[in-house]
Parts: structure tokens; C-alpha cells; sequence
């Protein structure tokens, strides 16, 4: 019976989500009616696996569902996992959310994006469910992605001024790249233990592997200190704080950012054992604490003070998970958490407290810094923390300026001649295979080529300020290169490249038509400006939105899932090959959202009566 | 109009003072006072300047075409009066013509300002988004500067100027804010120049672009250059002062500008001058208007008069002899604030009382000056924001001064390492308990705004000037029994009240209690320099009960009775509640009366509380008329309310004449109601003062409101809910966002934004005379920023001021509808039809005649 419940808790949001999405968006009551008994159900419900959880002496409960596919090498298994840490994230998560979504009932009262707000946070709870009670690495990645999703649609949320949707590019693909440590970890973990492995067997697991856990255990950390907006990406936090304070309070102050560290947790028994990443955790914990703490000093508005001071305790609790102090861990989250919800739902009257509070106490600072030793660091400290210690500014000026300098190299993808010589190259390739077999090396030759191409593409789509359906074509291409790739690097099935290859086709394809229909409607122009199309064509976006989850294979969609067995079929002596897997993943995803940001989000040219200033 | 410069001569001081002119010049949060949005353009006729304004800076200064053509589809706007108005505009032979292009005609819309246009260039011709690269920063240094208490560290060096401590700062870090050694040495050098810096970015021989290209630079982020312009020039709206130049904040910028150009472009750029091919603008440049704005502002035009047509049909119509009841004794007067807000509640008060008279005054009631809260550090400042007093009220306590309670929750304790890793175990539990608390039942807290909180009752206050006593920072302290009396008179006499007192005169102040608002200042008294009134009203009513005030007032003519005593009030317009002040003083022979008026104004705020609650979804307004003011109460201090009441937001009109004037009508709050008898003022005398600051208050009120409801994007606030407050001084979204002034969303949903009709009860030569003679309120007038019109006494005709002089108006309206159970008009209001999500916010109402 239980087992049957637990994997219906992440069901339930997704289910107030589709009936919520059949309600006009005028109906204040039944929206949030919907969502407020969506959430509510989960909680009844996992109030009954709570019971029945501590009524059985505490022994974790493990529940699967079936499988998404089979085969004798990969079992996608969609499986489920109850104990203790899942008890009191899963605990928080429900009541945190239920009470905002009661505060929200009043506070979003009027505001033309209410629905779309309860809708956003039901796939946000859904998605943190499914991490929390994923029985596997497999439905952890699932949540992981729809946590990411919705991030970008509450960022986002007031989709009409330039910052919100540069602010959730930018954090999803931060996101992107945190999955990027999954997916590796994904494979890794598959091959050192040559199966899919379940969150019950870890403990077990250890002794038969034939790897480094160390590795394994850095992939996941790399995945956790993203999102757990740890040093140095501590600054998409404040930047993720775009949307309705309520949803800023609760995602960004409490939950999402906390989910770092939940993936430690849960993997635990896989490297507690590893003394060295032991030290690296702890390291980066104290530094992240460190710094954070002297960026807290020095912010001069509310919001901004909050997330980093949340980063600083994060740090502390990393600290913490490293000496093995679990309990404290699980006692510091949900004490932080609650106390940073709180605190960034107030923020508002910090002028009235603040104010009166200085009206009574105030004392000129102390402002000269001398010029000793000390001095010269408090000042070095004060600029630092000004500049966030150049985490931004760095990310952008040796990653993503970088790339889109190459990108811009790459102009000539953009014209007929570069793409059909990637369809001749393909059809030549295709028809060679099916001639004759490559030898190995020649196989991994071609791998290793093809990914170089799919990633030249992709990097070009991100960099180009063509039209929309030139870019579109271009994460085509990509795609084509990648499944080239894949074919070549993997053992994998042909009917698995057929998968791949109509999941991406068909929203290509489907894209291109909204495209077309979105030139003759409206006007489209290039990637160069926003161009808030959504205002204009809001169902286009919607579906739009679909397709771009398909093409940038948005776990469960066939293209995600033909990737991932694929990939998993990718022998260990080719690791670097990973390593480009999943640096085209990341473009491919960031280029889509791009893509799609570039051309919904913004605001509209059409009237210059509704936009604000770009710096608002 | 200031007037622009001549290319070629560059005038760097000059261009910064023009810049500052049309600078937003709203001050920080802790004091909002309202003003004209476009007060830059003051100069010129209103809708020269809207569209001009619009033009340059590409703001939405009308409705959309098809917002007129929705209100005319459902008769908010009337055929009629749109056919006169496109008469008086265009002359009747093009009647069906204009009629036509008002109604169908289809015009392009799309638009660019003049400004941004320049600088926009960069990212044509170079990979390269400026802004994106230097805002940022830029804003987190200007903002860390003059923070007023948010960040733990103060900006080292702060005293000197911010190119002074920005330098001091640099010299002693290891590391910089700038990358290249270029923009380090410029930033070094003492002598650099604004000039000199533009001659790098814009070009040598460019002085042709400078101003558009510092225009389009400071334009790009008017909130920050506005609120470094405004504490540039009025350093004292700051706590914790602070000395910046709107100069430094331009001169960091370029050279932030030309960091970023190196870094990013290394040496390959040129400056812009030299690669653009587009001429200079010039962005003032006269345009001649367009047909499309010329359709606007005959929409506009009919969309006000629609309006105040009703009104003054209204005031026109033969009224029911008054009820005689000088010849009955009252049971109360009141004095309120000409507050639109009070409106509702004086009706009610003297329907369910006819022996109740009441009126209307500025909130500060007359007396200016400083306050001194018990151990505060600074000063109040208790008057309409131009006027500078010179005296000092201080609050003296026996028992133990009430300092405000500190919450460790609120404090910034729980944000730093260690002891926040203490603090967040200890505050974790508390906090969701606190959560769970004010949503299940929300109570005052020393996070929230309150109202009352801004004197304790209990305390003395020195309001009588001891001879000798020496002076604190130049303020005197108390007023001297002449000085009170001068402001006693003075007020009483504007207001008609100088005989006839009943034996309680109640003076009422309002403020407002908000929680969670940054904007909460938009709510309390805007004469009171967005505070509010209580000290006044306290103030006040202890000058006109002290007995050698009395004698001094009755050598010059005004005999107050020994029986009639004064009592000062606050009126908390969020909360519905009312607290008086000094009731000791209540003579026994009173105290009865004083009883049953308290329980008169109780029930009107009763009544007052149903009559707002039409407006909020969370309150159902058949239930229990007591339960809907706990309602009412609840909003004022829940977090999660971010509409605790709607502020001005139905302003519309005001009124300057005997209350008897409006009696008979129900406005729907929508006047501000001035007391003014022209009886005793036959000449006009008395009415320069109580005209003079009207202008300035009202209007200020009433242009910010219409503005920032016309383009809620640029020229307001947008919606507060995502706002993070920066610095304490001002809202803006997001953690790199530029300052959001002006109003927010949630403040003017349901406004009209009609500009303000004034109406004054004299005969119109009178009236012209009077305001001719005050050139400051003259140009309210004659350049149409609000409409005046008078009533004429006895005779009830109309004339509309136009064109610097009277005529004749004729109302449209035959007849208006009746009402007499205003409660049950109010319930039966319909859902508002043009504006946004209908679900809850309902329809401002017409005007009808109470029976």
C-alpha cells in the first residue's frame, strides 16, 4: 500500500498542474483552490507514509513503479526512496510551500501572471518531490531538470523586462551545467557498478565497485555546489530573486538552493568513506562561507544581503556534512531555511523597521580605513565583496564571452553550404555503416569528430544574432551531429537512434512551423533584441515551450531518453567522449533557452507604452 | 523651458543643471511627497508638454487609442461631451471628421524615444553591450554609498564625495574595480573631466553628440542619476548624510564605460563619435504634434469632462434649504485633513449626527515645526515640504522613554558568519511561527509602520515657547502665545470657523499603518511631508485651548467660547481607527458629549471601513459591519497585504467652499475638500492662503497618481512585489535593477487619471484676481495642469477658467441619479470594466444626489 503511495506524491502536483491549466486565468479562487489541495493531498499523503514510517521502526521504505525501458544492459527504473533525510526535506518542502502558497492567495492577488505563478510552483514542488523521494539516480535527474525548468519560468516571471529574462538565462544555465555533473555521474556510476543502482544499495554497492568513488563523489559534488550556489557560483543566487518575493523567498531563500547539499546527503554511503573529497567539501565549504559571509558585509540592498548570508550557513552546513554530523546538517537546513523564507518575505519593511530602528540608535559608522596592513585588507575585502570576489564577471569573462567569441568565428554554419556538407557527411557516414563496419579506433575517431562538430554547431547557435529559425536550424544540425556521435561512440541499438532521431525531428520540425507562424503573425527578428513575442502569440509560446524541451531533451521526452541509454552505453575507455556528451548537452539546452528567451521573453516593440526602461 | 545648448561649446556645469531639471526628483522612501511627475515641463501647456515629454523620453503619457475607445464603448466617456470637445479643439465643421479618426481611424503605434537612441549604437557596431557590463557595478557602488544602513560595512572613505572615497578606496586595495590601467590612472588623476572623458568615448572633435550621448547614458538609469540629483541637492532628506554629485556619478561611469570598452575590445575600438554616420540630435527640438496625439488629447479631454460634467451638474443643482441648524447647538465640530480619504468619513459623521459639522484643512493645520521624539537622533519634519519651520516641538517622558523594541529577527545579527550560525538554529522555529502567526492572525509588530507610533500620548510636549530659552541647532523652542494665536486665527479664518463653536472641536490628523510597504510614506499626510499629523493635531488643539491664546485671540475678533475645548485626533486611514490625545483636558461639563461623539465617530468609522471594503477581495462587505472593520484593521498589519488601502487613488477633485456645497452629493471620495467661507472673505483676502499651497499639494498628489498610472512601467514603480529594497532609500527590481520611482502598481489600479478639477465657491473676478497674483499658482492654471472652475455664490453659476480668463460653462448632464442609502449603492457597485483583471476591484462610481 505504501509502496504504492509514494510514488503517486510527485504525481499529485503535476495532477493540480493539469487541471490548473484547464482554469481561466481570471478565476483567483479556483486556481489557487486547485493548487492549495494539489499540495494539501501531498501532504495527507505523506503524512501517511510518515506514519507508517515510524511505526515500522524507521526502516527506509523503497517503492518502484515500473520502468521507462528496459533491456539486458540499462533498466531505467522510476523508483522510489523513503527515510529520514526524506522525511524532513520533503517535510519542509510541503509546509513551506503550503504556507506561501496561502500568503501568495493574498499577495499575487490582481497580478496578471497568478495562475501561471501557482502553475510554476506546482511543477516546482513536483520537481522537488521527485528529487527528494527518487529511488534512483535516474528520477533524481528527472526533478533535477524540472527544478531547473521551472526556475526559468519563476525568474522569469515578469517576462517583460529585460532583466528577469536575462537573470534566468543565466541561472539556467548554471543549472545546465550542474546536470552536466549528474548526467556524468549518471554514466560513471552505471559503469563502476555495471548496473543501475538504487538509493537502498548504496551501502552495499561500495564494496563491489571497481572505480574511483572519489571521481564518482566530485561529479556529484560539482553538481551540488551549483546548486547549492556555492563558491564561485554563489552569484546566481541573488540574480535568481527576479520574481514575486514569495516565490523568491521560498525557492531561492529556502528550498531549491538547499538541494546541493540534499544530493550529498542522499549519496552519503557512495563517498563517505573518501577522505579526500571529505577535505574538498569541507574546503569548499569554509571558502564559500568565508567569502560569502564578506560579500553579506558589504550588500547594500535586502534581498541580495539575505541570499548570501543563506550561502554563508549553506557553507557552514557543507562543513558540517563533511565531519559526517548528519543530524546537524538536517537541524541547520531546516532552521536556515525557515528563518531565510521569513526573512526575504518581510524584506519590504526593512524600511520601516530600519528607519525608525536608526531614527533612535544611529551612530555615524566608522568609515576611515588606515593605511596598515589591516587596512589595506578590510579595503581589499570591501572591494572584493562589491564585486562579488569577480564570480560573475569572471564566469562571463572566461566562459561565455569566450565562447561566443568562437561562436562568432563560426559565422559560416549559419549558410547552406556549411549545413549540406553536415547532411552529406552524415548520409556518407550512414551509408558506409551500412556498407561495412568501422574498425574500433575509426569508430572513436568519428565519435570524437562528430561531438567536435555537434558542439561547433551548438556554440554557433548560442552565439548567433541571425534570425530565429537560423539558430533553430543550427541546434538541428547539432542534433544530427550528436546522434552521429552517439551511434559511433556506443554500442547502442539502431531503433534507439530512430528515437532519438524522430523526438528531435518532430520538434524540429513543429518548431519551424511555430517559427514561420510567429514571421507572418507578429515579426521576427534577430537574436540581437528581445523580442517578447509571448505578448503578442501567448499559445505559440506555450507550445513552443514544449517543443523546446523536446529538442533540448528535457528528461522523459524520447530524445532525452534515447540520449541517456545511449550514453550509457558508452564504453568507460572512451571517458573523454563523456566529457563532450556532456559539454553538448549543456550547449544544446543553453541555446534553446536562448533561443526561446530571446524570442518570447522581453519586451515587446510594438508599443512603447507598456515596456520599462532596460535597467529596471 | 530651459533652454537647450548650441552644439559646439560644451558646457559641462551647464549641461549637468539642465540634466538635473528633468531628473525624476523623487527623494528617499522614508519621506514620500508627492509631486508632478513631469515637473520639468511645468512651463508648458499640459499637453505640449506630455507629448513633448513623451517624445524625448518615450514616456506613455495618455491611455492607449483603444483604452478611450473601450471607455467610450461603455459611456465612461459620453458622446456628447466628446463632441464638444473635438468643437473647442477643432471647430464644428470637422466635427464628423475628427469624430470618425477618434473612433476608428487605426494609427501606428510603435515608437522610439529620442533618447537611448546614440548610445544604443555601441552594440551595432561592437560585440559589445555596455550597460549590461557597467550598470551593474555602477550601481552597486553609487548604491553602497549612500546606503543608509542596510550593509554591515560602511563604504570606507564615504565623507569626502564619492570620487574621493571611490579613489581613497582604490588606492588602499590590493585589488580594483577596474581592469585596465587607462581607466586607473583617469580614475587617479584629481583633474580629469567630464569633457576630457567624453573626448575618449565620444570622440575628440564630437562635442556634437556629448549632451545626447550624456543624456542617453544618465536616461538609461534615471533612477539612480535622480536619486544622486536629488540628495545632491537636498542632503538633509537623508539620515545619515551623504555628499555625492549627480558630476561624480557621470564621471565614474565613463570611466567605468572606458574600462569595459578595453577589457572587452582591447585596443580595438575607436570612440563612438567616429564610427557612427548618424548626424547628432538634438532631443529638445520641437516637433509639431502628430494627428494620433492630437486624437489622444481630444480623448483625454473628453474622458475628464465626461466626468467632471456629473460633478458640476452636481454642485449646480438647487440644493434643500439648508437645515437652520445654527439655531440648534452642535454636538461636535471636526476638523479633518482636505484629504480625499476623509471624505466618506465626514459624510457618514454628519449623517448620522446632523448637529455635526465639519471641515477641512491642510493636515498640518497651520503649525510648522520640527519634532523631537523622546531620545531620537534626529528631527521631524512636521509641515508641507517647502516650507522650512523654525521652531522645534520636543516629546519629554517621566516614565522611561520609549525606545523601540529590537527584534534580533529584523536586525542584521542573524546575517553575519558565526553569529548567524548560532542565530539561525535559535531564530528557525520562531520564524515559522511568526509566519504562521500573522497569517492566521495578524497583529502590529515593530516591523510595521505604525501610525500611532510616531508619539507617545503619555508624553509632554513643549509647545509653549519659554522667554529665554536658548535655541537648539537655530529652531526655537515652542511657539510664543502671539505665535500660537497668529496660527490659530489664521487657520480657523480660512476655514470659516471663526464663530459658532460647538463645545468640541475635534482636530483630526491622519497617517496610515502598513506592513511589509516600503512605499508606506505615500500614505500618511502629504502635508505633513508624507508623515503622519498626530503631533500637529495635538499641537494645535493645545494652542486653541490655552487660555492666553484665548484672550489674544478675542482681542483680534475671534471670541471662542470658555466652554468650547479642543481635542486632537489620528485618523489611521489603513486601520479605520481614531486615538485622541489630551482627553484629560475634557472639562466634566463636556465629558458627556465628548462620550456620545466617540461613539458618533466610531460608528462612522464603522460605516467608513463597509465603504472601503468594496474595493478589497479579502473582505466579503455584506458580513457583519463590526467584523468588516476587524477586517479592515487585519489588512493594515498583514504581510502578505500588499493593498492595505488604496491611498489617493480616487482622487479627482477639490473643492475650496462651504461644506454645505458638496453636502447633498455622494462622490465616491473622490474630492479633497478644503473649508473655505466666502462670506466672511468678500473680497478674497483670506483666500491667496488657503489657494497657495493647494497647488503644489493637490496637484502634486494628482499628477503623481496620473502618471504613474499612464505608464506604471517608466514613470512608476511597476508592481512592488518582486521590489528589493536598495540602500533604504528606494526600491528596484532585482539585485542589479535600476531605482524604481514614482508609484507602484498596487497604488494606482484603480485610479482615473483625470488631472485635478478645482473648484472654488466665490464669484469669478474674485478668484482671478487671486490667483493671478501668485505667479507659482498661477502656472497650475493657466498651463492647464489642473482645471479650475467656480461657483458662483447664490447664483450656483459656472465658469471654467480657459485661457486666462472665466467663461460661462453649461453642464451637459441634465439629471443625476439618486441615492439615499449610501451603504447600499456602495454593495451594489459593479466590477470595474476597463482595467485589468475584473475580479475584485470595482468601479469607481458616479456622482449622485443624496435625498
Amino acid at each position: 500500500m505504501i509502496t504504492k503511495l509514494l510514488p503517486l506524491l510527485p504525481l499529485i502536483p503535476l495532477l493540480g498542474f493539469m487541471v490548473s491549466l484547464c482554469i481561466p486565468r481570471q478565476r483567483e479562487r479556483p486556481i489557487f483552490s486547485v493548487a492549495i489541495a494539489a499540495v494539501g493531498l501531498e501532504l495527507a499523503a505523506f503524512s501517511a507514509v510518515i506514519y507508517h514510517w515510524l511505526t515500522t521502526s524507521l526502516s527506509p521504505i523503497f517503492a518502484s513503479a515500473g520502468s521507462l525501458y528496459t533491456s539486458q544492459f540499462y533498466d531505467f527504473g522510476l523508483s522510489f526512496y523513503f527515510d529520514g533525510l526524506t522525511a524532513v526535506f520533503m517535510g519542509m518542502t510541503l509546509l513551506l510551500t503550503i504556507l506561501i502558497m496561502i500568503f501568495s492567495k493574498f499577495y499575487m492577488h490582481r497580478e496578471p501572471g497568478f495562475k501561471r505563478f501557482y502553475n510554476t510552483i506546482l511543477l516546482f514542488v513536483a520537481g522537488l518531490s521527485l528529487v527528494i523521494l527518487a529511488g534512483n539516480f535516474e528520477v533524481l535527474f528527472i526533478g533535477w531538470e524540472l527544478i531547473g525548468i521551472s526556475s526559468v519560468l519563476l525568474i522569469a516571471f515578469y517576462r517583460d523586462r529585460v532583466l528577469p529574462a536575462r537573470n534566468a538565462l543565466k541561472v539556467f544555465s548554471l543549472y545546465r551545467a550542474a546536470d552536466m555533473g549528474i548526467l556524468a555521474a549518471l554514466w560513471y556510476a552505471h559503469h563502476i557498478f555495471e548496473k543501475n543502482i538504487n538509493f537502498t544499495e548504496l551501502h552495499g554497492l561500495v564494496a563491489a565497485h571497481h572505480g574511483s568513488l572519489l571521481l564518482l563523489g566530485l561529479m556529484l559534488f560539482a553538481a551540488a555546489i551549483i546548486k547549492s550556489a556555492q563558491f564561485p557560483f554563489s552569484y546566481w543566487l541573488p540574480r535568481a530573486m527576479e520574481g514575486p518575493t514569495t516565490s523568491s523567498a521560498i525557492f531561492y531563500g529556502a528550498l531549491s538552493v538547499h538541494m546541493g547539499l540534499f544530493l550529498m546527503l542522499r549519496t552519503y554511503p557512495l563517498w563517505q568513506d573518501e577522505v579526500w573529497l571529505r577535505v574538498i567539501i569541507a574546503a569548499v565549504g569554509l571558502l564559500t562561507a568565508l567569502v560569502a559571509s564578506s560579500i553579506t558585509h558589504v550588500q547594500s540592498s535586502i534581498k541580495t544581503q539575505i541570499a548570501y548570508a543563506s550561502v554563508t550557513q549553506i557553507g557552514i552546513m557543507f562543513i558540517e556534512l563533511a565531519l559526517g554530523l548528519h543530524w546537524l546538517v538536517l537541524l541547520h537546513f531546516v532552521s536556515n531555511a525557515s528563518l531565510r523564507t521569513y526573512q526575504l518575505l518581510i524584506s519590504p519593511s526593512v524600511v520601516s523597521y530600519l528607519v525608525h530602528d536608526q531614527f533612535f540608535y544611529f551612530v555615524t559608522p566608522q568609515h576611515k580605513i588606515n593605511s596598515s596592513i589591516m587596512g589595506r585588507l578590510r579595503a581589499t575585502l570591501y572591494v572584493l565583496g562589491l564585486k562579488e570576489w569577480n564570480m560573475n564577471s569572471g564566469a562571463n569573462y572566461y566562459f561565455w564571452r569566450p565562447l561566443k567569441a568562437v561562436g562568432r568565428t563560426f559565422a559560416a554554419l549559419d549558410t547552406y553550404p556549411a549545413q549540406l556538407a553536415v547532411v552529406g557527411l552524415f548520409a556518407a557516414l550512414a551509408g558506409v555503416t551500412y556498407v561495412s563496419a568501422f574498425s574500433l579506433p575509426a569508430r572513436l575517431s568519428v565519435a570524437t569528430m562528430m561531438a567536435i562538430v555537434s558542439i561547433a554547431f551548438y556554440v554557433r547557435a548560442f552565439a548567433t544574432k541571425n534570425s530565429a529559425r537560423v539558430c533553430w536550424n543550427l541546434i538541428m544540425f547539432g542534433h544530427i551531429c550528436t546522434s552521429t556521435f552517439l551511434a559511433f561512440a556506443s554500442e547502442g541499438a539502431i531503433n534507439l537512434q530512430l528515437v532519438y532521431g524522430a523526438g528531435v525531428m518532430a520538434a524540429y520540425i513543429v518548431g519551424s512551423i511555430c517559427l514561420w507562424y510567429i514571421e507572418d503573425k507578429d515579426r521576427l527578428g534577430s537574436l540581437r533584441d528581445f523580442q517578447g513575442s509571448i505578448y503578442v502569440l501567448p499559445l505559440v509560446g506555450q507550445l513552443f515551450f514544449a517543443i523546446c524541451l523536446v529538442f533540448m531533451a528535457f528528461p522523459i521526452t524520447p530524445s532525452f531518453l534515447a540520449q541517456d541509454i545511449l550514453l550509457s552505453q558508452i564504453p568507460e575507455q572512451h571517458a573523454p567522449l563523456i566529457a563532450f556528451f556532456c559539454f553538448s548537452y549543456l550547449l544544446s539546452g543553453v541555446s534553446v533557452m536562448r533561443l526561446y528567451i530571446k524570442t518570447f521573453f522581453g519586451p515587446h516593440s510594438s508599443s512603447h507604452s507598456e515596456n520599462a526602461y532596460k535597467a529596471s | 523651458m530651459v533652454s537647450t545648448m548650441r552644439p559646439r561649446d560644451f558646457d559641462e556645469q551647464r549641461l549637468i543643471k539642465t540634466l538635473k531639471h528633468y531628473l525624476p526628483s523623487q527623494g528617499p522612501l522614508k519621506d514620500f511627497v508627492h509631486h508632478n511627475t513631469l515637473h520639468a515641463f511645468q512651463d508648458m501647456k499640459f499637453y505640449d508638454a506630455i507629448f513633448k515629454a513623451s517624445d524625448i523620453f518615450g514616456f506613455q503619457t495618455t491611455f492607449s487609442l483603444h483604452e478611450y475607445r473601450d471607455l467610450y464603448a461603455i459611456k465612461r466617456i459620453t458622446p456628447a461631451v466628446l463632441e464638444r470637445v473635438i468643437c473647442q479643439h477643432k471647430g464644428k465643421a470637422t466635427l464628423s471628421e475628427w469624430r470618425t479618426k477618434c473612433l476608428t481611424e487605426a494609427y501606428d503605434w510603435t515608437f522610439t524615444a529620442r533618447t537611448g537612441q546614440l548610445r544604443a549604437l555601441w552594440q551595432r557596431h561592437y560585440p559589445i553591450n555596455l550597460d549590461n557590463e557597467v550598470q551593474p557595478l555602477l550601481f552597486r557602488i553609487v548604491c553602497s554609498y549612500i546606503d543608509q544602513g542596510i550593509a554591515m560595512s560602511p563604504f570606507p572613505f564615504e565623507d569626502k564625495g564619492l570620487m574621493y572615497a571611490v579613489r581613497a578606496l582604490e588606492k588602499n586595495s590590493l585589488v580594483s574595480f577596474f581592469r585596465s590601467e587607462q581607466a586607473k590612472k583617469l580614475l587617479q588623476d584629481k583633474n580629469t573631466t567630464i569633457t576630457q572623458l567624453l573626448q575618449i568615448v565620444v570622440g575628440k572633435n564630437k562635442q556634437a553628440y556629448y549632451q545626447q550621448y550624456i543624456y542617453d547614458q544618465q536616461f538609461g538609469h534615471r533612477g539612480w542619476s535622480g536619486i544622486v540629483s536629488t540628495v545632491e541637492d537636498r542632503p538633509e532628506t537623508l539620515l545619515y548624510p551623504k555628499k555625492i554629485s549627480l558630476h561624480d556619478m557621470i564621471l565614474l561611469e565613463l570611466i567605468l564605460e572606458i574600462d569595459v570598452l578595453n577589457t572587452v575590445l582591447g585596443n580595438d575600438w575607436k570612440p563612438l563619435g567616429e564610427v557612427v554616420s548618424e548626424p547628432p540630435q538634438d532631443i529638445f527640438a520641437d516637433q509639431p504634434r502628430t494627428e494620433l496625439q492630437e486624437v489622444l488629447s481630444i480623448w483625454q479631454d473628453a474622458f475628464e469632462w465626461s466626468y467632471y460634467d456629473t460633478v458640476l451638474t452636481g454642485l449646480s443643482a438647487k440644493t434643500l434649504p439648508s437645515t437652520a441648524h445654527n439655531n440648534h447647538s452642535k454636538t461636535m465640530q471636526a476638523v479633518f485633513c482636505i484629504d480625499e480619504r476623509e471624505y466618506s468619513l465626514r459624510t457618514y459623521l454628519e449623517s448620522l449626527d446632523e448637529h455635526a459639522e465639519t471641515f477641512g484643512a491642510p493636515g498640518f493645520f497651520g503649525v510648522e515645526f520640527y519634532f523631537h521624539p523622546a531620545n531620537a537622533k534626529f528631527y521631524d519634519k512636521l509641515c508641507p515640504a517647502p516650507v522650512t519651520p523654525k521652531y522645534l516641538i520636543k516629546e519629554v517622558t517621566q516614565h522611561p522613554p520609549h525606545t523601540p523594541d529590537k527584534e534580533i529577527m529584523y536586525t542584521k545579527e542573524s546575517h553575519k558568519m558565526v553569529r548567524g550560525y548560532v542565530f539561525s538554529y535559535l531564530l528557525g522555529i520562531p520564524a515559522i511561527g511568526k509566519l504562521i502567526a500573522n497569517l492566521v492572525s495578524p497583529t502590529m509588530s515593530p516591523a510595521i509602520a505604525d501610525a500611532f507610533a510616531h508619539m507617545d500620548p503619555g508624553a509632554k510636549l513643549t509647545i509653549e515657547h519659554t522667554p529665554g530659552q536658548a535655541k537648539e541647532k537655530g529652531l526655537q523652542i515652542g511657539f510664543t502665545i502671539s505665535e500660537m494665536a497668529d496660527r490659530v486665527e489664521k487657520l480657523l479664518r480660512n476655514i470659516g470657523l471663526a464663530h459658532n463653536f460647538a463645545s468640541l472641536v475635534y482636530i483630526i490628523s491622519h497617517g496610515s499603518s502598513s506592513a511589509n510597504n516600503p512605499h508606506h510614506g505615500a500614505h500618511d499626510c502629504g502635508a505633513c511631508s508624507g508623515r503622519p499629523g498626530l503631533v500637529n493635531a495635538r499641537v494645535f488643539a493645545h494652542m486653541a485651548n490655552h487660555p492666553a491664546v484665548r484672550t489674544e485671540l478675542a482681542k483680534r475678533g475671534v471670541i471662542i467660547p470658555e466652554t468650547t475645548q479642543f481635542v486632537g485626533g489620528l485618523h489611521d486611514t489603513a486601520s479605520d481607527e481614531i486615538q485622541f490625545y489630551d482627553e484629560a483636558v475634557v472639562s466634566p461639563a463636556n465629558h458627556k458629549q465628548h462620550l456620545a461623539n466617540t461613539l458618533t465617530i466610531e460608528k462612522a468609522l464603522d460605516l467608513n471601513a463597509k465603504e472601503r471594503s468594496r474595493r478589497f477581495m479579502s473582505i466579503d462587505t455584506h458580513q457583519d459591519i463590526k467584523k468588516i472593520r476587524q477586517d479592515i484593521k487585519k489588512r493594515s498589519v498583514s504581510y502578505y497585504e500588499p493593498r492595505p488601502e488604496l491611498g489617493h487613488g480616487t482622487n479627482a477633485l477639490c473643492v475650496v467652499g462651504r461644506r454645505d456645497l458638496t453636502k447633498q452629493l455622494f462622490l465616491d471620495r473622490r474630492a479633497f475638500l478644503n473649508s473655505y467661507d466666502y462670506r466672511t472673505d468678500h473680497d478674497g483676502e483670506l483666500l491667496g492662503n488657503v489657494l497657495a499651497p493647494l497647488g503644489i499639494v493637490c496637484g502634486g498628489i494628482n499628477l503623481e497618481y496620473f502618471f504613474s498610472r499612464m505608464d506604471n512601467y517608466k514613470l512608476g514603480a511597476g508592481t512592488k512585489l518582486p521590489h528589493n529594497v536598495m540602500g533604504l532609500i528606494g526600491v528596484a527590481n532585482s539585485s542589479d535593477g535600476d531605482l524604481r520611482s514614482g508609484l507602484p502598481l498596487q497604488m494606482i489600479e484603480v485610479h482615473d487619471p483625470v488631472r485635478l478639477m478645482m473648484i472654488v465657491e466665490h464669484r469669478p473676478e474674485v478668484v482671478k484676481k487671486v490667483i493671478q497674483s501668485n505667479l507659482d499658482l498661477h502656472e497650475w492654471f493657466k498651463n492647464e495642469w489642473i482645471h479650475l472652475v467656480t461657483v458662483s455664490p447664490k447664483t450656483k453659476a459656472l465658469h471654467v477658467y480657459t485661457n486666462g480668463a472665466f467663461e460661462p460653462y453649461q453642464p451637459l448632464t441634465k439629471k443625476l441619479p439618486n441615492v439615499s442609502d449610501i451603504p447600499k449603492l456602495v454593495n451594489a457597485a459593479p466590477a470595474m470594466k476597463t482595467n485589468g483583471i475584473v475580479d475584485a476591484t470595482q468601479e469607481n462610481l458616479p456622482v449622485h444626489i443624496i435625498k
